[in-house]
């Protein structure tokens, strides 16, 4: 069971926590709130699997391609080749929609199938390893009940496990939700849980990693302090002097 | 005064060296730090939370130390971000000792990758000014975790403290994490 193949995120001390990288073939929620750094970590993801040969697949729903590329540019590891040559591949969720016309705000069992499958054709075809979907919420917006979303959830898992990638999907958090995701669904269906927090100590915001589950692995679960650096994230244990009580 | 050749001595046979110095001589004390990593090819990190990095710099400049192998993590101006200076880092807060610990990993690959012959002097200047704002625990919590960091990559940490100003208590936590004690 643990000696699963792994994809490493190339974020060293999150590798090493995960016991040598999320094992190939899951999918992982990168649940958050805003400001915690979900999409910076998506796209690490993305950007360090590129450099090993690894292409990538960005479905982005909440900034256009353009922003999420110059958003990436103070960093070290970022280089536009990656993105200008296609080797990382940024789709616009609403470019998507349109091109499959689905306008309904809610979605059929049929839209849901046309939304898989036209996923599962680019992954396919385009021999993506890594996939980031940011956010998976948003989509879920669209499918409204606890079956439409568990379905499309499985589906893409589906997708993602036959073809030997690994996938995030960014869940987003309101601040003080209870539970790792906004219906409830997406937690008990994905294979791990990366939870990103802000925690605030005596007037000052740390950004914090946590993770809760991870399916074909043993790892860390103890909480980090997370910060973004030039050379992208990096982690420190949480001291606890201050935290004995809470 | 404590002399280049005692810091030289010490770090010869410790990693960890905690610097008891009189507030008469702190800032010599400190020249003496620094001329000891540069002259034995060290980058050093140095961790000011006692006076802005820029006094340092100054100083540095004006007796004539090379600085471009210092880097500066600053933590006393709280501030997110007052220079572009690409030797100094700013730290909002003293108290964000999680963030001090990751710059100090950040400069340390950064240097690895930069200046690959040159090994770590980390300089925490000082003890006393991270006592008044962290509680003990929380402190030595830090010292644990910078140490058991530092110690694999060869790096050598130096603890500055005031010996005026130094507690009972703090200086006991100090040995306790410490190799050794050198003592102006």
């Amino acid at each position: 069971m643990f000696n699963l193949e792994r994809c490493k995120t190339g974020i060293g001390e999150l590798d090493s926590l995960l016991n040598g990288g999320i094992p190939r073939g899951n999918s992982v929620l990168i649940s958050g709130s805003c400001g915690t750094g979900k999409t910076t970590l998506s796209l690490e993801f993305l950007i360090h699997g590129a450099e090993n040969g690894e292409k990538g697949l960005y479905i982005s729903a909440t900034e256009i391609s353009s922003k999420v590329i110059k958003n990436m540019i103070p960093f070290q590891f970022f280089k536009e080749e990656y993105f200008d040559s296609g080797y990382i591949k940024i789709m616009d969720i609403p470019n998507i929609y349109s091109k499959l016309s689905l306008h309904k705000l809610e979605f059929e069992q049929e839209d849901i199938d046309k939304l898989i499958n036209y996923i599962g054709n680019i992954v396919k075809n385009g021999d993506f390893k890594r996939i980031a979907i940011d956010s998976l919420t948003s989509i879920c917006y669209r499918l409204r009940t606890e079956e439409k979303i568990r379905d499309f959830i499985i589906k893409f898992e589906e997708i993602v496990n036959k073809i030997g990638a690994t996938a995030l999907m960014v869940s987003e958090l309101l601040p003080n939700a209870k539970g790792y995701s906004q219906y409830g669904v997406e937690e008990a269906v994905a294979d791990g849980i990366i939870l990103l927090g802000n925690l605030k100590r005596r007037g000052d915001l740390l950004r914090t990693l946590q993770i809760i589950k991870m399916r074909g692995t043993s790892h860390s679960r103890a909480e980090y302090v997370m910060d973004i650096t030039p050379l992208g994230i990096m982690l420190s244990p949480l001291l606890k002097g201050w935290a004995v009580n809470q | 005064m404590i002399q280049t050749s005692e810091i030289q001595k010490v770090f010869q046979e410790n990693d960890v060296v905690l610097i008891k110095s009189s507030i008469n001589v702190y800032t010599k004390s400190i020249l003496e730090l620094v001329n000891f990593g540069l002259e034995n090819n060290k980058v050093i990190f140095y961790i000011s939370a006692t006076v802005p990095s820029s006094v340092f710099k100054t100083i540095f400049e004006s007796t004539g130390l090379p600085h471009e192998n210092i880097y500066f993590i600053d933590c006393t101006t709280y501030s997110f971000d007052i220079t572009q200076d690409p030797n100094i880092i700013v730290v909002e807060s003293p108290t964000m000792l999680e963030t001090i610990i990751i710059k100090i990993m950040y400069l340390n690959k950064i240097s690895r990758q930069n200046l690959p012959d040159k090994s770590p002097l980390i300089i925490v200047d000082s003890a006393n000014s991270l006592a008044i704002h962290n509680d003990l625990g929380i402190l030595s919590e830090f010292f644990h975790v910078l140490i058991t960091m530092v110690r694999p990559t060869g790096s050598k940490l130096a603890i500055l403290s005031i010996l005026e100003q130094l507690t009972d208590e703090l200086s006991h936590t100090l040995e306790l994490i410490s190799d050794t004690v050198l003592t102006e």
